[in-house]
Formats: structure tokens, C-alpha cells, sequence
């Protein structure tokens, strides 16, 4: 029993070990919102997503190509980023949509 | 001559309308507040003209192409009903974004003065602008306004401007002749080419000491006020300091004196009337309509307290904050962070609430925020909560906490039943959602508010609320055969014989008798109804100073006159939250939905989760309280189960569609 | 005689809340006794945006494929 246990946990150990292999890896390269740093400036390389009114209205707040974005933090799941002298909260699906230079 | 308030979300449009307009529209310190247009007259004082000048204030739009329904009424409202000025108004932090709508107004042809909004943060931010310059390259007049303050806020000069313009040509500084405004390709070229122009203006007109990119005071707030952990207990504390202030210290103090003016109104009135009026006129005057009115008017202190102190919570930007805290919850049931937005506005109205679901683009998502918004206890069912936390629960704020809490529960459980019923389980949809600086809330804003809900409040009691006192106890007091019914035989009243089978059905969930039937039956026309049916069906005037209760009704306390322990209380006061809401709202989910399945679906899920909800708090409560089981447990159990029953098939059906389109999907 | 003038004074009382209430939906307010009424007030647009009508073309598309 206790070693059940035990393997479970050091299952999850290793589990967590790799995801923090692969955000590590990740902050060498940075290809979207999701991956970026808090507090440093990246430029918008494009904003790609199938739902073309979404990136329509992202441009109208200044959210595309070639214009500067920066990550403020990561609140309760939800991204909080600064464009165009203001701030925006969006979730995860959409800063993924956001890719960076 | 009609002048158009067109600008970007939380520029402060309807601030400054209802400054130049002297109405009292709804503000609040976030994006979307205002779902639909709203006219009104500027004030006098204000203009020199000879005529009038009819301000349409307009909800927020990014740019002239529209992505939401509420950027479609500014839309269509600019190009088709071409009014003949359109002041711009401009949140001055934010120039960099701002002007991108304002080139696209400039274009249309029609006179614009711009009102470079929020002058007030501009120097807190050691910012600068030129607007000699700016006013300069964009053709048309700069007017720097505050409209947050009362004088020396630039109004006058806006409107004096306006008058100066309205018959000018100007020349648009951007214009689009040449582009081929079909093809997408060459005007997303355009608009950029937009944006580097707004860019070059604001480099030359702005100066800014501060990078509006570095780290601030606030977003170190934002980091414990929205952490991930912290987040919802941190709101919990801060609802439930409102109801304690409202409930517990503050209201009371307020209630008091006025109930005492309100009994003092009732004994004037019954010696004036003497022993020589019939016993069922005095009783309908001093019951029915002093009596009744008075117990729902009773709870105005409390309420304005209330009213108040969520005012300034809205105007904090505070609110925007709980929306990313409950994006993650709404997320993992298939809503969106948006459909907070609906239910804080309906925290005061179920209806405006559920009008404010168009601001939610995604079909079900709309459709369920809509179904689900009156979940969220509104300000009618504020006194039901009240009467029943004073009279049971000693004034404890934590029912009201409770109660709200429990609503957003409610809400999150059946989202997630909709989610399978739909079979809609594995769509995603975008969440975002404009940050609004947090600042001081304005009292002087939230008193103009909460004085505007108290007329509002009182208006509703002496009309509505009146009249159907005025009904029961008409009803209580003739029997079928239209004779006054005699002392001790109420049973055989009009209202006990129609509210009777319906207190059969509620036997199991603790208060199967047909007074508090009947207010439940009432508290369909309007909630505060429950209060003022119950204070006219039990000859009680005043539930809050109950000092005076002997003289009124004989009992020494109102719970001992309801004859309810305090756990039926709770489930009475369930029932009377999560069953439907007001007719009205009802209507206005009608209106939203769009589809009679959904609605009806919707009315009868909400009867559902009220039935249920009441049974379980009564039973699990008794069973805890006394150790024994309350009434009717089994047959209540019966309609329970098959309630659930019923659910069930609905979900696996909803499942069955899931896997056929995820099928249909991989083929 | 007393009776009739309480009479007249409950008959005066219930009459002015129905015409206030009358006037009200004359006035185009649909809830007398609201003050947000000015958000409920004005008509809902009909037409659906683009967007909307988009969103609702996508999944059908999906669908068919």
C-alpha cells in the first residue's frame, strides 16, 4: 500500500520535473504570449487564429505585426498584457494565438 | 440638433453624458457598461443656444467595423441616423489607441470635437499633451474635459465648440480614397498604415515621463487581488463587509428611525380612523396598504447601504478584477469570463442583467449567462434576504454572503449541465477583457446612484407593490362566496383556497402553509412582494423594529408567528432566490434567448434548482439540527430524484450528440 | 359616513398608483419603480452582427466536413 503510494508520488515527481524541463527549454526560444517573460517588451511577430474576427479585433487594439507587446503577469490563469498604453486580461487560448519575434 | 457621444469602452461616455444631461445612467469603472444607446437633453446652464441640443450617448467601440453587437448600434447609429456633431471622446491615457476610431470618425463626414476625457490622471501620470498641436493635425477642435468633476471640468467649452462646428467642413487628416474597401488584404494595409500615422501624431504631441508598459502600484495589487488562490476568499471578505455594514451595523441604525416613522404613521392613522369604519376597511388601509407598504419600505435603509457601498466597489475597478478571477471557474464550465459582466449589473436588476449577455458573442454562452443570470441575487430579493437574516439569523451578514455565493454556485452547476445538455462540451472561445485602472470611488456618484435606486425603490412600493397588498388582502379577507370570512376561519379565504395546493407541494421543503405560499406566488410579479404578502398575511408592520410586535399582532416575535424553525427559514429563503425570478425578467429572457426550448427549458431548470435546492437545506439541516428528518421527506425525495431523473436523460442525450459530432468531426 | 370617506381615500390611493403605473407604460418605461429602466427601455436591435452571423456559419461548415 505504502508503496503504492509512494510510486504515485514519485511519478508525479518526474512528471513535474519534465514539464519544467520543457518551460525552461521554452524561454530560450519564445513563440508565443504563453511562453514569454514578465516584464520585458517583445515585438508581435503575427497573430494567427481561425476565427478571423478575433484577430480582426486584436488589430483594432493595436495587437498585430510589428508593434510592441508586453507581458504584465499571469493572474488566476489569465494573462495580463500591455498594449497601446493599456492593459488587457486575456486566457491562455488567446496569448497562444499571439505569436513573438 | 443631435450630437453623438462616440469613444472607445471605459472612456467615460456615459460620466459625461449624464454630466451634460443631468440623467443618471449607469456607470461603472469597466468596459461595456453601456449595452444600447440613450438620449437625453443637455442641460440649460450648460449651452447658450436657443434650442435644444439632444445628446445620444453611444456604447463603446473600438474601431467603425464592428465586432461586437454593441460596436454595431454605435456603428449603424453614426452612419444611418447621421447626427449632426459627434463629440469624440478620448480616454487621455490612452492616446496611442484611441485615435485609431477617432481617423475613422473624421472620415465620415460629420462635424467631430474631441474630448480628450480623464485630463484629472493625466498629470498623476506626468504626462503632457499638445493639443494646440493635436487639435492642429486632426482638423477639428480639442477640448480637454474631467467629466468626474462637478466644476472646472471643460464641459461648458465642449459644448460651446459644439455649437461652433455643427454647420463646419472638415477635412479628414487619414482618408481612405484609393482602397479597395472590399478586399480585406489592402484595408488591413490601410489600417495599419492608420495606426502608424496615430503614432506619429502621438510622438509629436505626447510627451510621457512614465512608460505605460512598467510595472505599477497596481498591478502589485492586481497580483493578490486577482491571485489565483487568494482571489475569491479576498471577494468572499469583501461581500461579506457589505452585508455586515449593510446588514449588521450600518442599515439597522437607519432602519430603526424609520421604522419608527412608519409605526408612528400606522397609530395616527388608526386613531383618525376610530371603532366606527368597518372592520374591513380599516384593515385594508392599515394592513393592507400602510402595513404591507411599510414593511417593504422598512428595509430602504438597508438597501441603500447596500446599494451604496456596491457603487463605489463598481467604481474602484474592482469588479473587472473578479471577472479574471472567475474566468477560470466560468472557463472549466463552458462560460466565459464576459458573463460576469452580466450578473454584477445584475446584482441590481435581474433584467438589465440579462440585456447585457449581447455583450457575449459566442451563441450558448450567451444563452446560458442569460438563463443563469437571475441566479444572482437582484436588489428585490435584497429585502426577502434581509427580513429573513434580521428576523432569524439576528441581522448576520453571513446570509447574505451566503446567498450570493450560493448563486454563483448555482450558476457554475448549471452551466455545466447546459454544457452537456448541448453536447457542446469541447467549443473554446477567446476571453478578454480591458483592465480599467483601479481608482477612488467617487461618493458623491454613488450617493447621486444610490439616492436615484431609493426613488426608484419607493416609486415601486407605492405602485406595484401596493397594489398587490392591496389584492391579498382583499383576498384574505372574502371567501369564495365573496362573505367576509370569520375570525379563525382564514382557511376558507379566496387567497388560501388558490395558494393552498401549492403549499401541498412545498411540505417537504419546510413550509407547506398557505400564507407563505401565496408569498411565493406573489414574489413572481415583483420579489419585494414576498416581504409585503408576508406582512399582510400575519398582520405584522414592521419586521425590523420588533419591539412594538406585541402591539400589532400579539405574538412576541415574527419567527414564532410564521411558525418556522430557523432552518425552514433558510429554505424558504432559497426558494424564494433560485426559483424563476419576476415576470418582468422572465420577459426579458424571452427577449434574449430567442428560442421558446431554451427559455422554457431554462424557467423549468430554474423551478427545478430552487425545489432542490429549499428540500436539501431543509432536510439536511433539520436532520442535523433535530437529528430527525423534516416533513414529507420521502415524497419530496420522490420529486427530487425524479427531477434528477430528468436531467439525466437530457445529458446523456446531449452526450450521444457530443460523440456524433466529434464523429463528424474526425470523418 | 366615515366609512365612505375611508372608502374614498383607499379608492383615491390605489387609483394613483394605476395611473402612475399606466402613465409609466405610456411613457415607453416598461417597469415603473426601476431606475435602470433607461437600459431596458430602448429596443433590441434585431439584426445580428456579422460576427454573430459568422459564428454561427462556422460550426455548421465544421459539421459538413
Amino acid at each position: 500500500m505504502n508503496q503504492a503510494v509512494l510510486n504515485i508520488l514519485s511519478d508525479k515527481k518526474t512528471t513535474s520535473l519534465q514539464e519544467k524541463d520543457t518551460t525552461i527549454s521554452a524561454q530560450r526560444t519564445v513563440n508565443s504570449l504563453v511562453e514569454a517573460e514578465v516584464n520585458k517588451e517583445y515585438i508581435i511577430k503575427e497573430v494567427i487564429s481561425e476565427d478571423a474576427e478575433m484577430v480582426n479585433f486584436l488589430f483594432t487594439l493595436g495587437c498585430f505585426k510589428g508593434q510592441p507587446v508586453t507581458l504584465i503577469s499571469i493572474l488566476s490563469e489569465t494573462f495580463v498584457i500591455a498594449i497601446k498604453d493599456a492593459r488587457y486580461s486575456i486566457d491562455a487560448d488567446l496569448a497562444q494565438v499571439v505569436k513573438l519575434v | 440638433m443631435k450630437v453623438a457621444l462616440a469613444g472607445n469602452p471605459n472612456s467615460g461616455k456615459t460620466t459625461l453624458f449624464n454630466a451634460i444631461t443631468g440623467k443618471v445612467e449607469h456607470v461603472g469603472n469597466w468596459s461595456g457598461v453601456t449595452i444600447s444607446k440613450k438620449e437625453g437633453q443637455i442641460k440649460k446652464n450648460i449651452h447658450q443656444s436657443e434650442g435644444e441640443i439632444i445628446a445620444v450617448d453611444l456604447p463603446g467601440a473600438y474601431s467603425m467595423s464592428p465586432f461586437t453587437s454593441e460596436e454595431t448600434i454605435t456603428r449603424n447609429f453614426v452612419h444611418n441616423e447621421k447626427p449632426d456633431v459627434i463629440i469624440n471622446i478620448v480616454d487621455s491615457t490612452n492616446l496611442s489607441r484611441s485615435l485609431f476610431f477617432t481617423t475613422q470618425l473624421l472620415q465620415l463626414g460629420i462635424p467631430v470635437v474631441i474630448a480628450l476625457n480623464k485630463n484629472d490622471l493625466l498629470k498623476k501620470k506626468k504626462t503632457t499633451i499638445d493639443i494646440v498641436q493635436l487639435a492642429e493635425k486632426l482638423g477639428c477642435p480639442v477640448v480637454e474635459t474631467t467629466a468626474t468633476k462637478n466644476s472646472d471640468n471643460g464641459l461648458d467649452k465642449l459644448i460651446v465648440k459644439v455649437l461652433e462646428v455643427q454647420d463646419d467642413k472638415q477635412t479628414a487628416p487619414f482618408d481612405d480614397q484609393g482602397v479597395d474597401l472590399t478586399d480585406v488584404k489592402s484595408v488591413q494595409d490601410f489600417d495599419t498604415k492608420r495606426f502608424e500615422f496615430v503614432k506619429n501624431l502621438v510622438n509629436e504631441t505626447e510627451t510621457r515621463q512614465v512608460k505605460s508598459s512598467a510595472q505599477t502600484k497596481q498591478d502589485m495589487a492586481d497580483r493578490i487581488l486577482a491571485h489565483k488562490w487568494l482571489g475569491l476568499p479576498i471577494f468572499a471578505v469583501v461581500m461579506w463587509s457589505v452585508f455586515s455594514i449593510s446588514q449588521t451595523h450600518l442599515g439597522p441604525i437607519f432602519a430603526d428611525i424609520l421604522g419608527g416613522w412608519i409605526d408612528g404613521l400606522y397609530t395616527l392613522v388608526e386613531s383618525l380612523l376610530g371603532d366606527s369604519v368597518s372592520p374591513f376597511l380599516s384593515a385594508l388601509l392599515l394592513d393592507g396598504i400602510i402595513g404591507g407598504v411599510g414593511a417593504v419600505i422598512g428595509f430602504l435603509p438597508l438597501i441603500m447601504v447596500l446599494f451604496f457601498l456596491l457603487a463605489l466597489l463598481e467604481d474602484s475597478g474592482y469588479m473587472a478584477r473578479v471577472a479574471i478571477i472567475m474566468d477560470r471557474f466560468f472557463k472549466k464550465v463552458g462560460l466565459s469570463g464576459k458573463s460576469i459582466i452580466p450578473m454584477v449589473i445584475g446584482t441590481g436588476c435581474a433584467i438589465p442583467g440579462i440585456m447585457a449577455t449581447r455583450t457575449i458573442q459566442n451563441v450558448r454562452q450567451r444563452r446560458t449567462t442569460a438563463m443563469l443570470t437571475p441566479f444572482i441575487p437582484c436588489g428585490a430579493k435584497l429585502p426577502v434576504i434581509a427580513l429573513f437574516a434580521g428576523v432569524f439569523f439576528n441581522d448576520a451578514a453571513w446570509v447574505g454572503t451566503l446567498m450570493y455565493f450560493a448563486g454563483i454556485a448555482l450558476i457554475i452547476f448549471g452551466a455545466l449541465v447546459v454544457v452537456r445538455i448541448t453536447g457542446e462540451k469541447e467549443s473554446r472561445t477567446f476571453f478578454i477583457l480591458e483592465l480599467p485602472e483601479y481608482r477612488f470611488p467617487s461618493v458623491q456618484r454613488a450617493v447621486v446612484s444610490t439616492l436615484s435606486r431609493a426613488k426608484a425603490f419607493i416609486i415601486k412600493a407605492g405602485t406595484i407593490i401596493l397594489l398587490c397588498n392591496a389584492a391579498v388582502q382583499i383576498m384574505q379577507t372574502f371567501n369564495w362566496s365573496l362573505q367576509v370570512v370569520a375570525e379563525g376561519a382564514e382557511n376558507t379565504s379566496i387567497l388560501a383556497g388558490i395558494s393552498s395546493p401549492f403549499a401541498f407541494l412545498l411540505i417537504p421543503l419546510g413550509f407547506g402553509v398557505w400564507q407563505l405560499a401565496a408569498a411565493a406566488i406573489t414574489g413572481f410579479i415583483a420579489k419585494e412582494n414576498v416581504v409585503g404578502t408576508l406582512a399582510v398575511v400575519y398582520g405584522i408592520t414592521n419586521f425590523i423594529n420588533v419591539d412594538e410586535l406585541a402591539l400589532v399582532s400579539g405574538g412576541s416575535d415574527v419567527a414564532s408567528i410564521m411558525g418556522l424553525t430557523s432552518v425552514a427559514a433558510l429554505s424558504y429563503l432559497v426558494f424564494n432566490l433560485f426559483t424563476p425570478p419576476c415576470f418582468a425578467a422572465i420577459g426579458a429572457m424571452n427577449a434574449e434567448l430567442e428560442n421558446k426550448k431554451w427559455l422554457w427549458g431554462g424557467v423549468a431548470f430554474q423551478f427545478g434548482i430552487g425545489y432542490v435546492a429549499a428540500f436539501v437545506t431543509y432536510q439536511v439541516g433539520t436532520l442535523m439540527t433535530t437529528g430527525s428528518l423534516g416533513d414529507g421527506m420521502i415524497y419530496g425525495l420522490i420529486v427530487c430524484l425524479a427531477l434528477v431523473a430528468i436531467l439525466l436523460s437530457f445529458i446523456k442525450k446531449g452526450d450521444k450528440e457530443e460523440q456524433r459530432k466529434s464523429a463528424l468531426c474526425a470523418a | 359616513m366615515t366609512n365612505i370617506i375611508v372608502a374614498l381615500v383607499i379608492l383615491c390611493i390605489l387609483a394613483l398608483s394605476i395611473v402612475k403605473i399606466i402613465s409609466d407604460k405610456r411613457k415607453g418605461m416598461k417597469c415603473t419603480g426601476c431606475s435602470l429602466s433607461g437600459e431596458c427601455s430602448s429596443k433590441k436591435s434585431a439584426k445580428k452582427t456579422k460576427s454573430e452571423q459568422l459564428k454561427m456559419v462556422i460550426p455548421i461548415k465544421e459539421l459538413i466536413k
